[in-house]
């Protein structure tokens, strides 16, 4: 494996579009939420169109709601289908949560029992995916306040049941595991290692904050509003030393944007964890740009 | 049935439907033959987009005004007006020498070093069009096919000359066979051929190429929230979303109650577009003939409407 091929880069919000653009040497890739282009009309997917011929462009899903029992709407896997056909991504991917149930839009990514069953509708939904858009999406652990009831299963058993019966890549959302982590109270670390190393493509790393429960506990909410955390950083290390594959890393903001300057820092940053981890697994240490 | 056996009120409808058919042709002809994939587009410089919009001097202004948001360039009031201190006969002043080297893009270098010593923004900006580094946008423009080169030129030419000749000609039929019949009330066709080929040949040679036109709407798509936030940019704040903003959209899209600058960049006179480039050869602005690169000195190509020369240019 070569580090070099390790990329670096920010998802897409129109709001930081000028401060994208006047970087583009400093990001290696973009991630632009596809649900925004689903009815967006022509022009609009045209101009995402002329962005993915300036710089790698990934679509990322947040509607689907493939963690769940219910069937994936056709409707909506055309629509990504569609997307994916125009834009030519390098890849896709979505989050493994439901977002809703009985006919009711939640509104929001919800973690599913972590059961025998939903593992094996997730299964399910990601061949219909497959068959959709004619590729597997990256699935994406989801961040989760409450440990969802009727899970006889751990988080990271559950995610390695989707991953063993269906195969698919995983991109793993780092700020989601330490927040899990975290307000489940389990070892982050321990977390990553329990995955399969093989299977990670992707990293979402992203920032959050504490808040108090009404128990007075605290709990770390991923809100995607603050810069990201050393120990996001120290987990990308991690995932760094162990993945085999070329990783590719998303900066996830999604409000009260700091300068351009700040999120350059922060891609430089994990820049710098990645090259930590590649070298603690290859030497010489080849750094990663 | 033969048009022109039709009386004279009949001839001019069908005369409008007529010309009007060829203006559809022609702008049909025209996109077929001016959207081929001709490379990727540099999306990541912002005065290469303001030039698309607005033209050399469109670009100048907007460099200016990116400068004078960093603070390497300040305005000088001229003093002859206390309603609008900024107007349009302030000067710029480069505010330390030292800053042109720190600069990146040779636009906005080239400038810098043009208001060493306070100068009048237009007249010095207007001599600044043709230098290398506008040259270079105009350039690069037409090799992706999003301004007219030379070949695309020729092209749009020969086919407004057809239409014309189309026009003039089926009118001039007309008229003779009205003559020949005895009557004599050509005025409204003669008026009417030649609004036609007035209106042909004013449409059929745009600033941009269709292409050109798809990039820069693609541009504005992807700034249109730029536009939306444009009243909580503030000075010195965010300087490359305030020179997107007017670079996609315009210096008149730029708050001068926030930037007061802005007023005394706008150009003098009505706000107009490059809207039509006019037929010489060479490139949009200055011609591929300038001799701007190497040393100033006036003479522009044969491009359409090219300003003030090119004195001061320099290397």
């Amino acid at each position: 494996m070569d580090s070099l091929t390790d990329r670096v880069g920010l998802g897409w919000r129109p709001d930081l579009a000028a401060g994208i653009l006047e970087h583009l040497d400093d990001i290696d890739l973009l991630e632009v939420i596809a649900d925004d282009f689903f009815a967006a009309p022509h022009s609009q997917v045209r101009a995402l169109k002329t962005l993915a011929a300036q710089v790698p462009v990934v679509l990322h899903g947040i509607s689907l709601g493939l963690a769940s029992s219910a069937p994936a709407e056709t409707r909506r896997l055309d629509q990504m289908a569609r997307l994916v056909d125009q834009v030519r991504p390098e890849f896709w991917s979505e989050h493994l949560a439901f977002v809703r149930a009985g006919g009711i839009e939640i509104g929001h990514l919800a973690a599913p029992p972590r059961n025998r069953s939903t593992v094996d509708a997730t299964a399910a939904n990601l061949d219909r995916a497959e068959a959709a858009v004619g590729a597997k999406p990256l699935v994406e652990n989801i961040a989760t306040l409450i440990d969802p009831p009727a899970s006889p299963l751990s988080e990271s058993e559950w995610l390695n049941g989707i991953l063993a019966a269906s195969p698919c890549a995983l991109l793993l959302d780092l700020h989601n595991v330490l927040a899990n982590g975290f307000n489940h109270g389990y070892d982050p670390f321990e977390f990553i290692r329990q995955i399969p190393p093989e299977r990670i493509a992707g990293i979402h790393i992203a920032g959050g904050k504490f808040v108090s429960a009404p128990d007075g506990s605290q709990r770390l909410l991923d809100d995607h509003l603050h810069d990201v955390p050393d120990p996001v950083f120290d987990l990308l290390e991690e995932t760094a030393a162990r993945a085999p594959a070329p990783l590719t890393v998303i900066l996830e903001r999604d409000g009260d944007y700091p300068s351009m300057d700040s999120l350059l820092a922060q891609i430089g940053e994990a820049r710098r964890a990645l090259a930590k981890g590649r070298a603690r697994r290859y030497h010489p240490v080849e750094a990663v740009r | 049935m033969n048009p022109f056996d039709l009386r004279g009120p009949e001839f001019l409808v069908f005369y409008i439907f007529f010309s009007w058919l060829v203006l559809v042709a022609l702008t049909l002809l025209r996109r077929l033959s001016e959207n081929r994939d001709t490379g990727k587009p540099p999306i990541d410089d912002p005065y290469f987009v303001a030039y698309l919009r607005g033209g050399e001097s469109e670009a100048l202004r907007v460099a200016s005004l990116s400068l004078i948001d960093r603070g390497l360039l300040t305005l000088k009031s001229s003093g002859t007006s206390t309603l609008s201190p900024l107007s349009a006969d302030s000067r710029l002043l480069l505010t330390d020498p030292a800053l042109i080297g720190t600069v990146k893009r040779p636009i906005e270098k080239r400038i810098l070093e043009a208001f060493k010593t306070a100068q009048p923004i237009h007249s010095t900006l207007a001599s600044l069009e043709g230098c290398t580094a506008c040259f270079e946008y105009a350039t690069n423009l037409e090799k992706f096919g999003l301004l007219p080169d030379e070949e695309i030129r020729r092209a749009r030419l020969l086919r407004v000359s057809i239409a014309i000749g189309i026009l003039l000609g089926v009118a001039l039929v007309k008229i003779l066979v009205a003559l020949s019949r005895g009557r004599t009330n050509i005025f409204f066709l003669i008026l009417l051929s030649g609004l036609a080929a007035f209106v042909v040949f004013r449409t059929s040679n745009p600033f941009r190429t269709v292409r050109g036109e798809k990039f820069l709407e693609d541009v504005k798509s992807l700034f249109s929230s730029l536009r939306q936030r444009a009243a909580s940019l503030r000075p010195g704040g965010a300087t490359s979303d305030l020179v997107w903003l007017a670079s996609a959209y315009g210096l008149a899209e730029v708050s001068p109650i926030l930037f007061p600058s802005v007023m005394a960049l706008r150009p003098p006179g009505p706000a107009r577009g490059p809207g039509f480039s006019g037929w010489g050869s060479g490139s949009s602005s200055c011609g591929t003939s300038s001799s701007c690169g190497s040393g100033g000195g006036g003479g522009c190509g044969g491009g359409g409407g090219c300003g003030g020369g090119c004195g001061g240019c320099g290397g």
